[in-house]
């Protein structure tokens, strides 16, 4: 796997981790942690280490507009905007070995 | 809900490790996920164990997380017979580990509700030692079910 594509991913893991920790569904199970959240953020910043400035800029813009700056593909499917990729780019072998993103809606892209 | 994301392999009923880490990889292990994407499912696990343990309590602890690389809702159920330091909120080791992971699109949010049942069934499992005496994974899996039914 690319390695900021790694970064990448555990990037949009913590975020989506930090964003439901503080969630009132996530709460009401039992589970309270919000006064510890700061330390996730602690790990964000070392996660961010290794991502080039200009991926990250556009993560964070992509996260703005759809909530997320990365977004899995699924049966060839974007799952951040629901098209269906060229079958091109379904068709190579090291498909998750580079940074691609989707020429619909331009989020980064991993296939899952 | 519980018996529908189960599988016999997925119950491990005589865990082999003996501390926090490797009973995180144990667990996940039953997974068999490739190696790449092991090893993220396991770092996000272990970042929502910097905040705060999943062990709940009286034996019992629920490790969760969501990961971009997983394509639906896992879950893994492991028993230690002699139990593992898990810094569970009593001090107490852990016996019983349900390890939940999810893809963060997960349609329906069966993440959030099965981690609330099984939040529910630990509750009862809590009060009972019983589930320390049952050998086989299937028979494990009925238990499960008949305690998620009950009211």
């Amino acid at each position: 796997m690319h390695p900021v594509l790694e970064a990448l991913i555990a990037l949009n893991d913590l975020d989506v981790m930090i964003q439901e920790l503080q969630s009132p569904d996530y709460r009401e199970i039992g589970f309270d942690v919000e006064d510890q959240i700061f330390k996730l953020e602690k790990a964000r910043a070392e996660i961010i280490k290794k991502i080039p400035e200009e991926v990250l800029k556009k993560y964070e813009k992509l996260k703005k507009k759809y909530k997320r700056g990365i977004a899995p593909v699924i049966g060839g499917v974007c799952m951040n905007c629901f098209s269906l990729l060229p079958i091109a780019m379904t068709s190579e072998a090291d498909r998750n070995e580079k940074l691609s993103t989707c020429p619909n809606c331009g989020i980064f892209i991993y296939w899952v | 809900m519980l018996e529908k994301l189960l599988d016999k392999d997925r119950v491990i009923l005589d865990l082999k490790s003996k501390n926090k880490d490797d009973v995180l990889k144990e667990l996940l292990a039953a997974l068999k996920l490739p190696e790449d994407k092991e090893k993220l499912v396991y770092e996000a696990l272990k970042k929502r164990e910097s905040i705060g343990s999943t062990g709940i309590g009286k034996g019992i602890a629920i490790p969760h997380t969501r990961s971009l690389v997983l394509d639906r809702v896992y879950l893994v159920v492991g028993r230690s017979k002699e139990g593992v330091d898990f810094d569970a909120l009593d001090g107490k080791p852990v016996h019983l580990f349900f390890l939940l992971c999810a893809p963060p699109q997960d349609p329906g949010t069966t993440y959030l509700l099965t981690l609330g049942k099984i939040a529910h069934v630990a509750r009862k499992l809590s009060k009972r030692e019983d589930y320390m005496d049952i050998e086989d994974p299937g028979e494990f899996i009925k238990y499960l079910a008949k305690l998620e039914e009950e009211e």
